[in-house]
């Protein structure tokens, strides 16, 4: 009731006063014309940070069971071994691999659940990208660029799409971490304030708590609230009179409207408690390991039903090391797949049966992956030359798999997919031409794909 | 020898070529290597013989006969990882053993052709001169013009002169209440009290108004305001950002530097040679040394993503962003441009730019490691302070060596017998273990670490614990950081004094040549190695790098432990396993049997050493804390050891070397015949520095007046203050730019002078008002018929909301991070009250307030920030706990007045916080609110009266210079 009461409408007058036009001209979120036909209007990435093992999930190589323990010669990448060659011990996958689905791709037993839904998948295999540690290589996937400040996918997107609804930011990220580029992956760098990513909560906070900033007021609510506004928007109207109608202030005026819409519509959407009991346990919100990262994903199906154009869920956290990086403890990965390997098929079941799937472009996949050969006893280290992401929905190839590495997974060979090429192929599935999606900033044109980027055309549908 | 020409080629080669490399080349490589190509790259051609001889940027592409000095074979072999073709996927390996045989047989290749060597478009830069921006500013006529009563200085009948012509008269002139309010928040970003505004509107005197920003020029909140405007274009930061964000917990020094330099009024062109070259310049005292170093800071201070891997790089990337950075602040010129090509739109060939980075790459920014860092260095002490300083330093060098000499003596004894209560009796003498050993005492500790003998076993004095994580929580760590002096594989083993109550999870990280290693440490258990040490693993390093270990106490209850880590050659393990030398021969428990004859015959001697020791540690202890001041340290750059020039980096590739450039500035801005001149052993920063601030310079003086004009007027005379280039706008009113340029370099570069002389004009001092006559010719206000209604920046509007809350703390300056650690992801802020430009700015956790309302974003050179109206700023006025804040104390303070009635103190609530008394609508609605609340409660009436202040605060003039 309460809510009712605050969120009616205390300034119907004003759109009226205001007119259309002003609003269009002061909203550059307004939807946009795209110049190809979109195949996907939304994306929803799953970050799984730190590298996940391709060679351990979804990458089979049998030569690796084969020659387990084997040397083989291997150039340095990383600071002070950098092109140097040394001898590495190759390392089998800790983890059996079995043939899923109609395509018969092969899925470790890392990811059982997910590979029920094998058949959906569109698996890239030969990706490569740019930074061998975990800040440059987080801030290439997210914004094209190791070290120079650049715009973030999702405002790029945003910036080209424009939003879809008017009630809720265009660009999400759910419990980012603060670590490894921080805000930066997030971030509208040079483009208007406006694209930029709206953050949901924090890694290394419970998701449970994750919700924009200051939605709600803890001291004035109901009656008193919608009072107060009305009072400040009618302040504003009477200093917009003074000002003779000037174009920011009426704008700023529009922000106090879509705040108020916001603070009545947002909560809804982040409030699950309406999911039936079914749907909770479909992404395990009903079992202590996949709670936490199986709310993200419901929330991402939410946000996406209410036409957020580009969500990104993290699994994430705050430290030096990040989640999915084993140095020397692969077997650890298994925590890891617990807790997302459910929550993740669940939300691809769910937005494939509320037909979601259709025009949602599901993106799985982290920094880098991780290498054949063991580092310490049983880790592994970084490997940006070589690893696998998958795609789902959205207008591509469904129990498809593009690519190849090398027959130890260490360098792709075949079909590779630079992160620029993918970045190129996202942005051309939601109908944008990477090389015509361009900012003017400091007197040149900028894009997501710099000067790089050939969109695969192979995996569309 | 084989010949690449067809007519001299064996019958069978050609068959060879016809047969199986024509077809291939065309399968393969002509969709981007031929004239039927869409789009050619590299300049590369392998379409005819003579595409590939002549070669692309690269160079030639074969080495007839050659297959392993040919850059072809190379890039399909794949084995190089920043050079395989083609892209996309490897060659199938038959493919690839026929181009290797070809080339084997000499590469014979019939098809003719020719093939231009890739001219490429030399830039004109003679041409590229005549741009106005290029062209140094020519001193103007004063225009004439009609309404002569209106011109209160030059700068206005350069303004009158354009209005005039295009058929427009200058609008009203803003009341005065409205105009003082814009002076002070111009000048100091805080408003004018009620009683400031009063007491200026009453005065007459024609001074006024001159007198009014003289005082305020005089303020120490004039350099807090216009320092921040110089912060933007320095993109300061107290963090790196980027991967690792490494805080830069002596920024602040460049930030003070900076605020004082505006304060003293230091004329421009110093401030500009300081910040580029300060260590390079002359000085008077040690505090003007200081000083100019810290002014280095500028170049240090950039977003740098230290923990990349690929060092060149990194040391590229570093270079291109000072000299972006030099270029934008100080030139409006974007040079990063011509990194990978001739820049497409100013007159800036790649080889300026590589001439410029010569200089860069001549100065030390970095130094090397796994996550590199910035350079410190010494601010020395002065006067009487520094001769302390000099005399206890020598007198602690003498007391370490006789300490040293003591303890080598006593340690040379042995151990003494079992039983005696004494600190040896549970720890091993350093000197006796093998290899690299690093004590506690000598690691870096973050966090309060207890020193402790408790429990046994540890090396030398003693081992330190976490205190079960009190006073910091569990992000503590100390770091153990040795020179390792020979490459190789080593054993890291790591001492703890085990006991019952410490965690069986301990992390430690291993840094070493191939990433990090993470071990966990059970502390409870009995270290295996002489009881004293346990293995964390073998690893390798690097010679003469800083490996590191760290121990972390974020696990599971317990009291975290310290003591030491060694490293001891994997080859030396072979025979040996123990920790200790050989000579020493036992573990510390065998060495604690009694020996009788040797307890006997040094007891005596022990004791006196023993106290001999102790005595001249306790001297040293207290020598250290009566030494004095230590000298601060500062981020800043040096000059290199061997200055070089470098070379061009072709398409902006660090391993793809072209042409050796001599270091240089950019010579569309130098007359055809001058150059620079750099001696060998020179950077070429000082004589850089010298090139950019001096009066003939086209740029410096006209890119400074306008950023000043951009902050008073609210739009610069160019409207892109970071760009004077062609793709930058042209200036609105051209002879008044260099009007004022002129007169900026011609009389000392005074910043306060400017800024005086601007608002003392008529232009400043007009009103807002809205002319609809005067839009419909210049709707943009270009001309400057009206003042540009302005928006207050962040820290103006947080600044001022607790300025009339009452809370603002005006302590300045000084190191104002609360909590030091390497990093600032995840820094909380608490609830800073000192001005926003002394809050810490961090790359990855700006403060929420000031990254909501646009604050400029420091990874970028920010003349203009965006201003931006989005809901995100709405939520935050209408429910932050800050605004909230704010508000109740703002509304107690209305309280303790003693305004009679409503209506007196909604006009007195308007006057603190909008400066001005309501309207008549205002008056009303507000009234109308307050009546809404109880008044027979005093307590629901100061609600009634908070709500009040958080809607004005909320309100858009709140936000709005009139």
């Amino acid at each position: 009731m309460l809510k009712q009461a605050s969120c009616g409408f205390g300034s119907l007058a004003l759109s009226a006063m205001m007119g259309q036009d002003s609003l269009a001209r002061s909203n550059p979120l307004a939807p946009k014309e795209t110049s190809i036909t979109p195949r996907a209007k939304r994306v929803i990435f799953i970050f799984m940070q730190g590298g996940p093992s391709h060679v351990d999930s979804y990458d089979y190589k049998p030569r690796l069971v084969r020659d387990d323990g084997k040397k083989i010669q291997f150039k340095g990448v990383r600071f002070k071994s950098f092109g140097k060659v040394s001898d590495r011990e190759l390392m089998k996958p800790l983890w059996g691999f079995k043939q899923y689905g109609e395509c018969g791709q092969w899925v470790s037993e890392l990811f059982p659940e997910t590979a029920q839904h094998v058949d959906e998948l569109c698996m890239i295999h030969g990706m490569q990208t740019e930074g061998v540690a975990h800040g440059p290589a987080t801030l290439f996937l997210h914004t094209g660029a190791t070290n120079l400040v650049r715009p973030s996918v999702g405002s790029w997107i945003n910036y080209g799409l424009g939003s879809a609804n008017r009630n809720l930011p265009g660009f999400v990220t759910v419990s980012p971490t603060p670590a490894k580029g921080g805000p930066r992956n997030y971030g509208n760098a040079f483009l208007p304030t406006i694209y930029q990513g709206t953050p949901l909560g924090e890694a290394g906070l419970p998701s449970s708590q994750a919700r924009i900033s200051h939605l709600a007021n803890r001291e004035i609510s109901g009656e008193e609230h919608q009072r107060q506004f009305d009072f400040l928007q009618g302040i504003n109207r009477e200093q917009l009179k003074q000002a003779q109608h000037d174009d920011a202030i009426e704008a700023a005026i529009e922000s106090y409207e879509l705040a108020y819409r916001m603070q009545c519509n947002a909560p809804e959407i982040l409030d699950m408690g309406g999911e039936s009991k079914e749907t909770l346990s479909m992404y395990g919100i009903d079992q202590k390991h996949t709670e936490d990262f199986g709310r993200q994903c419901l929330m991402a199906r939410r946000l996406a039903e209410a036409d957020v154009r580009y969500i990104q869920v993290n699994y994430a956290d705050h430290s030096a090391t990040p989640r999915w990086d084993q140095h020397s403890n692969m077997p650890k990965h298994m925590d890891h797949a617990r807790a997302t390997d459910k929550p993740v098929a669940g939300l691809l079941a769910d937005l494939k049966q509320r037909g979601l799937l259709e025009d949602t472009l599901v993106w799985w996949g982290g920094e880098f992956g991780r290498t054949p050969y063991s580092q310490g006893k049983n880790g592994r280290d970084h490997n940006p030359r070589g690893f696998t992401v998958w795609l789902a929905g959205g207008g591509v190839k469904k129990g498809f798999a593009y690519g190849e590495t090398d027959d130890i997974g260490h360098y792709a060979v075949r079909d590779k997919v630079h992160m620029h090429d993918l970045h190129a192929t996202i942005l051309h599935l939601l109908g944008l031409h990477h090389e015509q999606l361009t900012y003017k900033y400091a007197g040149r044109d900028f894009r997501l794909t710099d000067v790089a980027g050939n969109v695969v055309h192979e995996i569309f549908a | 020898m084989a010949s690449v020409l067809a007519g001299a080629a064996e019958p069978g080669d050609i068959d060879y070529f016809e047969t199986h490399i024509r077809p291939l080349l065309a399968k393969r490589c002509y969709a981007c290597h031929s004239r039927e190509a869409k789009k050619l790259k590299a300049h590369l051609y392998l379409d005819s013989r003579a595409g590939w001889q002549v070669g692309g940027d690269s160079g030639t592409a074969l080495v007839p006969g050659k297959p392993d000095a040919s850059l072809l074979v190379k890039a399909i072999r794949y084995k190089d990882t920043d050079l395989q073709m083609p892209p996309k996927s490897k060659l199938p390996g038959a493919e690839i053993e026929r181009l290797v045989e070809w080339v084997k047989r000499g590469a014979p290749d019939p098809r003719e052709g020719k093939v231009e060597a890739p001219v490429k478009a030399e830039i004109d830069i003679e041409g590229g001169r005549a741009f106005w921006a290029f062209q140094g500013p020519v001193k103007p006529a004063i225009p004439q013009v009609r309404q002569g009563d209106w011109p209160r200085s030059d700068i206005d009948r350069f303004i009158l002169a354009r209005l005039e012509s295009a058929g427009i008269r200058p609008g009203k002139m803003a009341d005065k209440a409205s105009l003082i309010r814009r002076v002070h928040f111009d000048l100091t970003g805080l408003p004018p009290s009620p009683d400031e505004i009063d007491s200026f509107v009453q005065d007459d005197t024609p001074d006024a108004l001159a007198q009014r920003i003289d005082r305020l020029l005089a303020r120490p909140a004039f350099g807090e305001r216009w320092g921040r405007h110089w912060l933007d274009v320095a993109r300061y930061a107290e963090s790196s950002g980027g991967g690792r964000s490494l805080m830069f917990k002596d920024a602040w020094r460049y930030r003070d530097y900076v605020i004082a330099s505006f304060n003293q009024d230091k004329p421009y062109d110093r401030f500009v040679k300081e910040q580029i070259a300060g260590d390079l310049l002359p000085y008077d005292s040690p505090a003007q040394r200081g000083d100019q170093l810290c002014a280095t800071g500028y170049l240090a201070l950039g977003p740098t993503n230290y923990e990349l891997q690929d060092k060149a790089l990194l040391q590229m990337d570093v270079v291109d962003e000072q000299i972006d950075t030099i270029g934008r602040t100080f030139l409006g010129l974007t040079i990063g441009c011509a990194r990978c090509h001739d820049h497409k739109f100013d007159p800036i060939p790649t080889r300026d730019y590589y001439a410029m980075a010569g200089i860069f790459t001549s100065t030390q920014t970095l130094t090397p490691g796994n996550v590199s860092s910035y350079v410190m260095r010494e601010i020395p002490l002065e006067g009487e302070e520094r001769l302390k300083r000099e005399k206890s330093e020598k007198e602690i060098a003498a007391l370490t060596a006789a300490y040293n000499a003591a303890r080598k003596k006593r340690d040379a004894l042995g151990k003494p017998a079992k039983g005696q209560k004494e600190i040896g009796a549970k720890s091993i003498a350093k000197a006796q273990l093998r290899g690299i050993v690093i004590d506690n005492r000598e690691a870096k500790r973050e966090g309060l670490w207890k020193d402790s003998v408790h429990s046994p076993y540890f090396v030398d004095d003693g081992y330190i614990h976490d205190d079960h994580g009190n006073d910091r929580g569990r992000n503590k760590t100390v770091t153990f950081s040795p020179k390792i002096p020979q490459g190789g594989m080593y054993e890291v083993r790591l001492s703890y004094a085990p006991g019952v109550n410490r965690p069986h999870d301990v992390p430690v990280d291993i840094d070493h040549t191939d990433g990090r290693t993470t071990v966990r440490v059970n502390q409870s258990e009995k270290p295996p190695i002489d009881d004293l040490f346990i293995s964390l693993g073998q690893f390798r390093f690097e010679a003469d790098i800083h490996a590191t270990v760290t121990i972390r106490n974020d696990c599971s209850a317990g009291a975290v432990i310290a003591d030491a880590v060694q490293w001891i050659r994997v080859e030396e393990l072979a025979e040996n396993t123990s920790s200790l030398k050989p000579a020493s021969g036992e573990k510390p428990v065998e060495k604690e049997k009694p020996d009788p004859k040797l307890a006997a015959d040094n007891t005596e001697d022990r004791k006196l050493l023993d106290a001999e020791v102790n005595r001249l540690d306790k001297a040293l202890k207290e020598l250290k804390k009566s030494a004095g001041a230590k000298p601060g340290k500062v981020m800043a750059v040096q000059d290199a050891k061997s200055p070089t020039d470098g070379h061009i980096h072709i398409k902006g590739g660090v391993r793809n070397l072209g042409d050796k450039v001599p270091r240089g500035f950019l010579r569309v801005l130098m007359q055809a015949d001058d150059r620079a001149q750099i001696p060998d052993q020179h950077s070429g920063r000082l004589e850089l520095a010298n090139w950019i601030a001096n009066a003939e310079h086209p740029l410096t003086a006209r890119v400074m007046v306008n950023r000043v004009w951009h902050h008073l007027l609210g739009v610069g005379l160019v409207r892109t203050p970071d760009n004077f280039g062609t793709m930058g706008e042209s200036p609105s009113h051209p002879a008044l730019l260099d009007y004022l340029a002129l007169r900026f370099s011609g009389e000392g570069w005074s910043v306060k002078a400017l800024l005086r002389n601007i608002m003392l004009s008529s232009v400043y001092q007009l009103s807002t008002e809205e002319r609809p006559d005067a839009r419909r010719i210049d709707a943009d206000n270009r001309l400057l018929w009206r003042a540009h209604r302005r928006r207050l920046d962040a820290e103006a509007l947080r600044d001022t909301l607790l300025h009339l809350s009452g809370q603002l703390d005006r302590r300045a300056g000084g190191l104002t991070i609360s909590k030091i650690s390497e990093y600032d992801n995840g820094y909380k802020h608490g609830k800073p009250l000192m001005r926003s430009v002394y809050v810490p700015a961090f790359r990855a956790a700006p403060l929420e307030f000031l990254s909501v309302f646009d604050v400029a974003n420091p990874n970028l050179v920010t003349g203009r920030r965006s201003v931006s109206t989005v809901s995100t700023q709405s939520l935050f006025l209408m429910n932050s706990p800050f605004v909230m804040e704010q508000a109740k104390h703002a509304a107690e303070r209305l309280a303790q007045r003693k305004e009679s009635g409503h209506a007196a103190r909604i006009d007195r609530a308007y006057r603190e916080i909008l400066g001005r008394s309501p309207t008549k609508g205002e008056r009303s609605l507000a009234e109308a609110f307050i009546s809404g609340y109880d008044q027979a409660e005093p307590e629901e009436s100061l609600t009634a009266w908070i709500r009040l202040c958080h809607v004005l605060f909320a309100s858009v003039d709140f936000r709005y210079l009139n």
